[in-house]
C-alpha cells in the first residue's frame, strides 16, 4: 500500500477520536455519551453474550469430553453414534449435577450467612488484564451497583455496573478491589487486595496490627461495610497461604488463597438482601470431619430456613 | 485502489467475522484458564488479518470499530478508547504491510506477528498508564508473555482463514504494490495445465481476455495452453492456489519458475546462469504476446537512441508509451536508463516501504566482474576482442558500442551464454558462433558491412535485434527451423525479414495482431515473428558508416541533433538527463550509482531484497562485496 496523505489523514482522525474518547472517559468518570454507549453495548452485546453462553456452556465446561472418532462401518457407526449420544447425555447430566452442586453450595452459604441471594451465571469474561466478569442478571432482577457477589465457596467480588439484563462484577482479585476482612480466630481487622505479590491466584492481606500473629491456614471473612455496601459481613474470603513479614512495615502482610476459584467461575449469586445480624464466622466451611458427622438438611429445608432467618 | 470484488459482501463479512471473534473472545476464550494466565486476543488477530487484505480506509475502520466494541462490551472496565486507539494503529500497520502477501506466506505471517506483538505491548503499556489502580504492573508482567505466545501461535491460523475468506470474496492484493504480477515479465497465476498448486510465471497479457480460473486459449493459437489466471485487476489473486500467492522472490526462484514454465508450456527456456531478460516468464513461451503495457517504465527503449531507430520513431510520429505501441518484451533487461527515470522510479519505489517494491536489475549500472556475474562492457573499442574469457563458460555478456576490427565477441568454446550487444559494428561479423547450439542473442543497432547475424548451425535460439541496418540482409537463416525472431526498427536495403524456409507470422508493430492474418497464405508453422517499424527507409540512416555507433539512451526520441551531439563522446555510454541537458543548458552531472540511498531498512537483513540494491554480490558462493 502506498502511504497517501489521505490515508494518513484518516489515521490521524482515528487516533484523535480514540484519544479524545480516552480523555473524556478519564476526566469525567461517567460521561453521558460514553455511558449511553456502554449501556447500549451492554444491552446489545450482553444479549448476544447471554445467548452464546447459554449455547456453549456445556462445551465450555466439558470441552472435548464427548468427542469421539468418526467411523464409517455400518454397525460400528451406529454404535458409535449411540455412544456419542450417551456421552452427550452423560455430559449434560454431569453439567446438571455440577450446577446442582454449585447451587446447593450456594444455598448452604446463603443459609449460613442468612443472605437473600439471586443466583446468576457468568456469561462473559474481561478482556486482557481486566478482572471483571459479566452476569446474566441486571437491574430488571433487582441488582444494584455495589452489591456483594459470592459463589458456593466464598466471596467473588462486587457489582460495579448494571445494565438492563446484565451486570458487571469486579472480582476480588483485581488490583483495585479492596475487601475489609476479619480473621477468624482473633478477629483481627485488615483488608485484602488483589494480586498477591505477583503470584497468580493469590490475594494480599494486610492486617492493621503490626504485631498480629498470623498462621497459615487461618480463614478470613468479610467485615461489615457501611450500609452493607459493597460487602455484606460474614462472607468467607479465603485462607492465609503465606506470610510476608516485612521488617519496617506498619502492617502485617500475608498471602491469601481465596475460597472461590476466581478464574473458573460459573454459578454465582448476587446478595440482594443483607443479613439482619452479622453472621460472624458461621458461614465458614466446616472441617471435613464435622461435615461428615452432621446430617445435612435438604435444600428445600435450608431455603425455608434461610427465608425464615431473613424475616424473623 | 482497485478491488476485484465490489459491493457489501466484504464489509459485511468483515463485520460478521469481527463480531464473532468478539463474542467468542469474551464468552469463551477469556473464561478458559490457560497456562500462564494469558489469553489470546482473537479480535486483534482478526483486525490484523483483515487489514492485510484490505485497503487503508477499511483497515482503519475495522481496527477502530473493533477496538471500540471491545471497549464498551459489557465486562469492560477500562477507559473507552484504549483498544480503539491500539487496534486502529494495528489495522493501519497491517494495511501498510499488505505487500508482504505478495511475497510469501511466511513473510505475511511474520508481519502479522510483528504487528500483533507490537499491539499487545502497546495495549499493555496503555493499560498500565491509564488503568493504574485497576491493573498493576505485576499483573501485566505476569500475563503479557503468555498472551504474546498465544497470539503468535494463533496468528497463522487466523491469517489463513481470513485470507482464504477474502480471496473467496474477491479481494485482490493492492495493485499499488509493485507486483511481479503486474510486470510484463510474468506473474504467478494458476496454470491451466492440470497441475494444481503449481505457480508458473506467464507472460502477462493485456488482461482483457483473461478468464477467471485460467484456461483461456489464446486466439490464433488454439493448440497451446495459454497460461493465464484470474487476474482481473492487474494482480494475481491472493490465495487462489495454494494458500497464499507466491511469486518468485529471488532469481533462483525465477529461474526455477522459468524452467517450470518451459516444462509446462513446451517452450525452451533461455539458457544461462542469469537470465538477462527482466523475468524469465517472458521467454518466448506460451504463445503470441498480447500487447502488454508495462506499468513500470521501460528503461531501455528500442528505438530511442539506437542508431536509425530514434529518428525513425520520431519522424514517423510514433507516440511512445501508448499501450500496445511499445514492445514490452525488451523493456527491462538491464537497468540502463535515463538517470532521471531511474531516480524517479527509485523515489517511487522507496515510498512503498521495505517490502513494497524491488528492483529487478542485475548490476545497477556497474560493470561487475566475476565468474558468475553478467558482464557488461561499455564502449570497448580496441583491436582485440573485448574481453576474452575462455575460462568462464556460462556468463552472459552484454556489450555496448563495441567496435573494432576484430569481432567483439568471439567465443569459441562457451556453449550456452546469452549475448547481448548494443551498437556493435565492425567490418567483420559481429557475432560469429560456429557451434553454439541454443543461445539467445540480442543485438541493438548493429550495423556493419558484414552480415550482422550469421548463424550457420544454431538450431533453436531466439534472436532479437534492434535497429540493425546493414547492407546485407539483417537476418539470413538458411536452416533455422523454429526460432522466434523479433526485430525492431531494422532497416536495410533489402527487406529485413526474408525467410526462405519457414513461413512466418508477421506481427507488425502498429497492428500487433494476435492471430495470423488470414491473408497470409504462407503460414505453415506457428512461429511468432514480431517486427516493429520494419521498413526500408533511407532516412533512418543517421549513423556514419565509418564511425562507430554508440548506444544512446535519450530522453525522448526527439532529435537527431541530440543523437549527434551525444556521438561526440565515444568511449562511454551516455546517461543523459533529458533533451535540454543534451543541448547544454544544464551542467551535466555525472551519475554514479548510489547504493544504500533511499529509505529502505538496510540494516535488517531479512528486509533486504536479494539481488536488489543491497549489493552483496556472491560470486561463486563467496561474498565479494559489502553493502555499498
Amino acid at each position: 500500500m502506498r502511504d497517501t496523505p489521505r490515508s494518513r489523514l484518516l489515521l490521524g482522525a482515528a487516533l484523535i477520536a480514540a484519544l479524545s474518547l480516552i480523555a473524556v472517559d478519564y476526566a469525567k468518570g461517567s460521561s453521558p455519551i460514553i455511558g449511553s454507549t456502554r449501556s447500549a453495548a451492554g444491552s446489545a452485546l450482553g444479549a448476544a453474550e447471554r445467548a452464546i453462553s447459554a449455547v456453549t456452556r456445556p462445551a465450555r465446561r466439558f470441552l472435548g469430553a464427548g468427542l469421539s472418532g468418526t467411523g464409517n462401518g455400518g454397525q460400528v457407526a451406529t454404535l458409535e453414534r449411540q455412544l456419542a449420544s450417551l456421552r452427550a447425555q452423560l455430559s449434560a447430566a454431569q453439567v446438571a449435577s455440577q450446577r446442582s452442586h454449585e447451587l446447593s453450595a450456594l444455598l448452604r452459604l446463603a443459609n449460613a450467612g442468612t443472605y437473600r441471594v439471586l443466583p446468576a451465571a457468568v456469561i462473559a469474561f474481561g478482556q486482557g488484564y481486566q478482572q471483571t466478569v459479566t452476569l446474566d442478571v441486571g437491574s430488571a432482577q433487582g441488582v444494584r451497583p455495589q452489591q456483594t457477589v459470592l459463589d458456593g465457596d466464598g466471596l467473588v467480588g462486587q457489582v460495579i455496573s448494571v445494565s438492563g439484563r446484565t451486570c458487571t462484577v469486579l472480582l476480588a482479585s483485581a488490583s483495585s478491589s479492596v475487601v475489609g476482612v476479619r480473621l477468624a480466630p482473633g478477629g483481627e481487622v485488615g483488608w485484602v487486595t488483589g494480586q498477591g505479590g505477583g503470584r497468580p491466584g493469590l490475594l494480599t492481606l494486610q492486617v492493621l496490627d503490626p504485631a498480629a500473629k498470623l498462621t497459615i491456614g487461618e480463614p478470613l471473612v468479610t467485615s461489615a461495610s457501611v450500609a452493607d455496601r459493597p460487602f455484606v459481613p460474614g462472607v468467607p474470603v479465603g485462607v492465609i497461604a503465606g506470610l510476608r513479614n516485612r521488617a519496617a512495615s506498619l502492617t502485617t502482610v500475608a498471602l491469601v488463597r481465596p475460597y472461590a476459584r476466581l478464574t473458573a467461575l460459573d454459578v454465582v449469586a448476587v446478595v440482594v438482601g443483607p443479613p439482619r445480624h452479622n453472621p460472624g464466622f458461621s458461614a465458614l466451611p466446616r472441617p471435613p470431619g464435622l461435615v461428615a458427622a452432621r446430617p445435612q438438611p435438604s435444600g428445600l429445608a435450608r431455603r425455608i430456613g434461610a427465608h425464615q432467618a431473613g424475616r424473623p | 485502489m482497485r478491488r476485484a470484488g465490489t459491493g457489501l459482501a466484504r464489509p459485511a463479512a468483515a463485520a460478521v467475522a469481527l463480531l464473532a471473534a468478539l463474542l467468542f473472545q469474551l464468552t469463551i476464550v477469556n473464561g478458559v484458564p490457560l497456562p500462564g494466565g494469558g489469553t489470546p486476543d482473537l479480535v486483534l488477530l482478526t483486525v490484523i488479518a483483515i487489514g492485510l487484505v484490505s485497503g487503508p480506509r477499511a483497515g482503519l475502520a475495522t481496527g477502530f470499530l473493533a477496538g471500540l466494541a471491545l471497549d464498551v462490551a459489557p465486562p469492560a472496565s477500562n477507559l473507552a478508547g484504549q483498544y480503539a486507539l491500539v487496534f486502529c494503529m494495528a489495522g493501519y500497520a497491517s494495511v501498510r504491510m499488505r505487500g508482504s502477501l505478495r511475497r510469501s506466506a511466511l513473510l505475511a505471517i511474520g508481519c502479522a506477528m510483528v504487528v500483533a506483538a507490537a499491539a499487545e505491548a502497546m495495549a499493555a503499556g496503555l493499560t498500565v498508564a491509564l488503568d493504574s489502580p485497576e491493573v498493576s504492573l505485576a499483573t501485566v508482567a505476569q500475563v503479557l508473555p503468555a498472551t504474546l505466545a498465544y497470539d503468535l501461535a494463533l496468528t497463522p491460523l487466523l491469517l489463513f482463514a481470513v485470507v482464504r475468506l477474502a480471496a473467496k470474496l474477491g479481494a485482490g492484493v493492492d495493485a499499488d504494490v509493485i507486483a511481479p504480477a503486474g510486470e510484463p515479465g510474468g506473474s504467478a497465476v494458476p496454470a491451466a495445465t492440470g497441475r494444481p498448486g503449481i505457480w508458473v510465471p506467464v507472460p502477462a497479457g493485456g488482461g482483457s481476455r483473461h478468464r477467471a480460473g485460467g484456461g483461456t486459449v489464446a486466439p490464433g493459437d488454439p493448440g497451446r495452453p495459454w497460461v493465464v489466471g484470474d487476474r482481473t485487476a492487474g494482480g494475481a489473486q491472493v490465495g487462489s492456489v495454494g494458500w497464499l500467492s507466491r511469486p518468485a522472490t529471488s532469481r533462483r526462484a525465477r529461474r526455477k519458475q522459468a524452467k517450470l514454465t518451459a516444462s509446462l508450456t513446451g517452450a525452451k527456456p533461455r539458457k544461462g546462469d542469469i537470465s538477462v531478460a527482466a523475468r524469465p516468464g517472458r521467454l518466448f513461451t506460451a504463445s503470441a504476446p498480447t500487447g502488454a503495457s508495462s506499468r513500470r517504465r521501460a528503461r531501455l527503449r528500442p528505438w530511442a537512441g539506437v542508431p536509425g531507430s530514434a529518428a525513425s520513431a520520431a519522424l514517423l510520429g510514433q507516440p511512445r508509451g501508448r499501450s500496445g505501441a511499445r514492445p514490452a518484451s525488451i523493456a527491462r533487461p538491464i537497468h540502463i536508463g535515463r538517470p532521471d527515470d531511474a531516480q524517479r522510479h527509485k523515489r517511487r519505489s522507496s515510498r512503498d516501504g521495505p517490502w513494497g517494491s524491488r528492483d529487478w536489475h542485475g548490476t545497477d549500472r556497474h560493470a561487475v566482474f566475476g565468474p558468475s556475474v553478467p558482464r557488461i562492457s561499455f564502449g570497448s573499442n580496441d583491436a582485440g576482442p573485448a574481453r576474452p574469457r575462455h575460462d568462464a563458460p556460462r556468463v552472459p555478456r552484454i556489450s555496448f558500442g563495441s567496435n573494432g576490427t576484430r569481432p567483439a565477441h568471439v567465443r569459441p568454446a562457451a556453449p550456452s551464454v546469452p549475448r547481448i550487444s548494443f551498437g556493435s559494428n565492425g567490418t567483420r561479423p559481429a557475432h560469429v558462433r560456429p557451434a553454439a547450439p541454443s543461445v539467445p542473442r540480442i543485438s541493438f543497432g548493429s550495423n556493419g558491412s558484414g552480415t550482422a547475424h550469421v548463424r550457420h548451425a544454431a538450431p533453436s535460439a531466439p534472436r532479437i535485434s534492434f535497429g540493425s541496418n546493414g547492407a546485407g540482409p539483417a537476418h539470413v537463416r538458411p536452416a533455422g527451423p523454429q526460432v522466434p525472431r523479433i526485430s525492431f526498427g531494422s532497416n536495410g536495403a533489402r527487406p529485413a525479414h526474408v525467410q526462405h524456409g519457414a513461413g512466418s507470422v508477421r506481427l507488425r508493430h502498429g497492428a500487433f495482431a494476435h492471430a495470423p492474418s488470414a491473408s497470409t497464405p504462407r503460414v505453415r508453422r506457428p512461429e511468432p515473428k514480431i517486427s516493429f517499424r520494419t521498413q526500408a527507409w533511407p532516412g533512418a540512416m543517421v549513423t556514419n558508416p565509418r564511425r562507430p555507433a554508440e548506444p544512446r539512451f535519450a530522453a525522448s526520441a526527439s532529435a537527431a541533433r541530440a543523437a549527434r551531439s551525444v556521438r561526440q563522446h565515444r568511449a562511454q555510454p551516455h546517461f543523459t538527463r533529458g533533451p535540454q541537458t543534451l543541448a547544454g543548458s544544464r551542467p551535466r552531472t555525472r551519475k554514479t550509482a548510489r547504493m544504500g540511498a533511499g529509505r529502505r531498512l538496510r540494516w535488517l537483513r531479512w528486509a533486504r531484497v536479494r539481488g536488489g540494491r543491497s549489493a552483496v554480490w556472491r560470486i561463486g558462493g563467496t561474498r565479494t562485496g559489502r553493502s555499498r
